[in-house]
């Protein structure tokens, strides 16, 4: 049953700090830069945090994962992201 | 002991050799004073720039001029009304953030100014007062009679304030964009460009607006949007079409789909954030 919530059919695009796979746009583009989207596993949002607050992809992944990976946003957590499972992307 | 010339000869001791170093100490103290000196008037770091339009209220028979510029520069502003020469001059502080308080200013007149520093000009522009004193302060349109070559590229495209924004005040601050008196926007569902990431965003940057509830955060960015061109605030459209809006005198940022819907509304802290972001230079329309 786990394997098959991991199994999900995402369309959407991954965030780089947590690894969630269902960003609406992808974080950064060379043309477009942050995308300004906020990430609702980690809370990420690339444009701002990476710029107006100065934290990298790599600290802010680092802080998440101390932190016990936890869900950030209001909204409810869809069933298939288990971030426990999940390795960030590199 | 004497010499040829019949005076006494120096003593060859500690006494001129302290004096030769306390007169290179002195010398080295004044060329660094001078060096702090130039580098605090921003010598040699070429022409000072606007961040932005400038804006004047006008309350009663003051008229209070708020302008940035990209550097710490004198406050100067040679005003007076426009079928004369300007005599009247107001001299303010150092800093980014300019204010100057013109007073004693008559009703319904328009008046030329030329602000800037004492050295130099940056921009002259015009506004008339209020036909009679009024209790409310309010913005009024400063029209740019002169825009110089020292305005920077991101401004230069801007246009002045038009008439539209008379007896509006366009300063974004909470109050103004909550104010019942501007175009009152549609749902939500309408106005933000992934409706159910609001909350996300009211959650982060809400606090910057006071915004109550993620529909007041997003009634907010829907007003600055519609208010932004007749305010004349400098914008970017990036290769995907997305605009992004920033008012420097009250640090509001917003980014906003093609379709006009947004993505994001936040104060960023930094007047330069807006400089560093994507995109080239576009006017806005209403």
């Amino acid at each position: 049953m786990n394997n098959a919530r991991n199994l999900h059919p995402v369309t959407g695009h991954l965030c780089p700090v947590c690894g969630f796979p269902d960003l609406p746009e992808p974080a950064r583009t060379a043309e477009t830069g942050g995308s300004l989207e906020i990430c609702p596993s980690c809370g990420f949002q690339p444009g701002y945090d990476d710029d107006v607050r100065g934290v990298s992809v790599a600290s802010a992944r680092t802080a998440w994962q101390k932190a016990g990976r936890p869900w950030w946003s209001d909204r409810p957590k869809p069933d298939f992201w288990n971030p426990g499972a999940s390795s960030p992307a590199a | 002991m004497k010499n040829e010339t019949g005076r006494p000869e120096t003593p060859v001791g500690w006494i001129p050799i302290m004096r030769g170093f306390a007169l290179h100490y002195r010398h080295v103290c004044r060329m660094v004073a001078l060096w702090i000196c130039l580098i605090q008037t921003g010598y040699g770091a070429g022409p000072v720039q606007l961040i932005g339009p400038p804006r004047v209220m006008v309350s009663g028979n003051k008229a209070v001029l708020q302008w940035t510029t990209d550097r710490e520069t004198g406050t100067s502003v040679l005003y007076g009304p426009a079928v004369e020469r300007p005599t009247r001059r107001f001299k303010g502080k150092v800093g980014k953030e300019h204010w100057a308080e013109l007073d004693g200013l008559e009703p319904a007149t328009r008046y030329r100014l030329v602000l800037g520093t004492a050295r130099d000009p940056l921009q002259t522009n015009e506004f008339v007062t209020p036909p009679r004193e009024s209790p409310t302060a309010t913005w009024v349109a400063l029209t740019v009679i002169l825009a110089p070559p020292r305005l920077s590229n991101s401004t230069n495209s801007v246009e002045p304030p038009s008439a539209a924004i008379r007896g509006k005040n366009p300063v974004t601050d909470p109050e103004v964009l909550r104010s019942t008196s501007l175009p009152q926007p549609p749902p939500l569902k309408e106005t933000w460009g992934h409706p159910e990431t609001v909350s996300d965003h009211f959650r982060r940057h809400g606090a910057d607006f006071h915004a109550r509830d993620p529909e007041d955060y997003a009634a907010q960015a829907w007003r600055f949007r519609r208010i932004a061109a007749s305010a004349g605030f400098p914008a970017k459209k990036d290769a995907k079409g997305i605009l992004r809006i920033y008012d420097p005198s009250s640090d509001t940022f917003g980014a906003y789909n093609p379709d006009g819907t947004t993505r994001t509304f936040f104060k960023p802290g930094n007047k330069t954030y807006f400089e560093r972001q994507p995109g080239k230079s576009v006017v806005l329309h209403e």
